[in-house]
């Protein structure tokens, strides 16, 4: 419950060792039926850095390292068929996104994941395949503190059974 | 002539406001003003470095953008007074320009 999201990030680097635990971290997340149907792109060059900030509306410093979590959308189909493909890679993109986040925690690393981006200017950043299609950005670096946490909701837990006002329209 | 650190920063704005504009039409309805204001800052801190008899003017209204903008989620009124703060600071610089 320390982990926060963290924004502002130092410049100090971060081994690539370390970002392979990282990911690694993401490998060994849950996934709907074991199918394992997500691509992960790590950026790490400052100048591919600079430029995928540039089509992220989301990214206001520049991290020292980008995960780009992206789903095989030929795998999740034939899998999960048309109806169902993007909704259990998206769910298998961010169990992987937090166990990464959590492991990046461990080591000292900040992160934060960025939904604002263009997935397109993305797409052609990295090259990607038209079957790989890039779903969150996790922003790794080093921070000089954590920020705050912000109040939590505790109202949204229930025990055994749901007790308030019900429908809320 | 636009030399090539101005052109540089202003490529990077435009490709900001193109993917911001695309976002927002997914995005929620109050990230809106933040992506405006944001451009208004970053066109701020690339003028800034340009012009002369208004640097201090361009760099105090980025400072006061840059200073409230963050609280958007936390604190919707004061992201809401720091917007009003810069368009007075703006209109006070306007009422200044001749012609």
């Amino acid at each position: 419950m320390e982990r926060r999201s963290v924004r502002l990030f130092t410049a100090q680097e971060i081994p690539r060792s370390e970002l392979e635990q990282v990911l690694e971290a993401g490998i060994w997340a849950p996934c709907a039926g074991n199918l394992q149907e997500w691509v992960f792109v790590c950026v790490t060059r400052p100048e591919m850095i600079g430029k995928m900030k540039v089509v992220s509306p989301g990214v206001f410093w520049k991290p020292q390292a980008i995960i780009v979590a992206c789903v095989d959308t030929t795998k999740a189909g034939e899998a999960f068929g048309a109806r169902n493909a993007e909704r259990w890679s998206i769910f298998d993109c961010a169990m992987a996104a937090q166990n990464m986040m959590l492991r990046a925690y461990d080591l000292g690393i900040g992160s934060c994941a960025i939904g604002s981006f263009n997935a397109l200017a993305v797409r052609e950043l990295l090259e990607l395949p038209q079957n790989v299609r890039a779903e969150l950005l996790l922003l790794l670096g080093r921070y000089d503190q954590l920020p705050p946490p912000p109040p939590r909701k505790t109202e949204v837990i229930h025990w055994e059974r749901f007790e308030g006002p019900g429908d809320t329209r | 002539m636009i030399d090539k650190g101005l052109n540089r920063d202003l490529m990077e704005l435009i490709g900001y406001m193109i993917t911001s504009a695309r976002g927002l039409v997914d995005e929620p309805k109050s990230y809106g003003p933040f992506r405006l204001i944001e451009g208004v800052s970053r066109l701020c801190g690339t003028l800034a470095k340009e012009q002369g008899t208004d640097r201090m003017f361009l760099e105090e209204l980025q400072r006061t953008i840059d200073e409230g903008k963050f609280v958007l989620m936390t604190d919707p009124q004061a992201f809401e007074a720091m917007l009003d703060r810069a368009v007075v600071l703006y209109t006070r610089k306007l009422k200044q320009l001749e012609g």
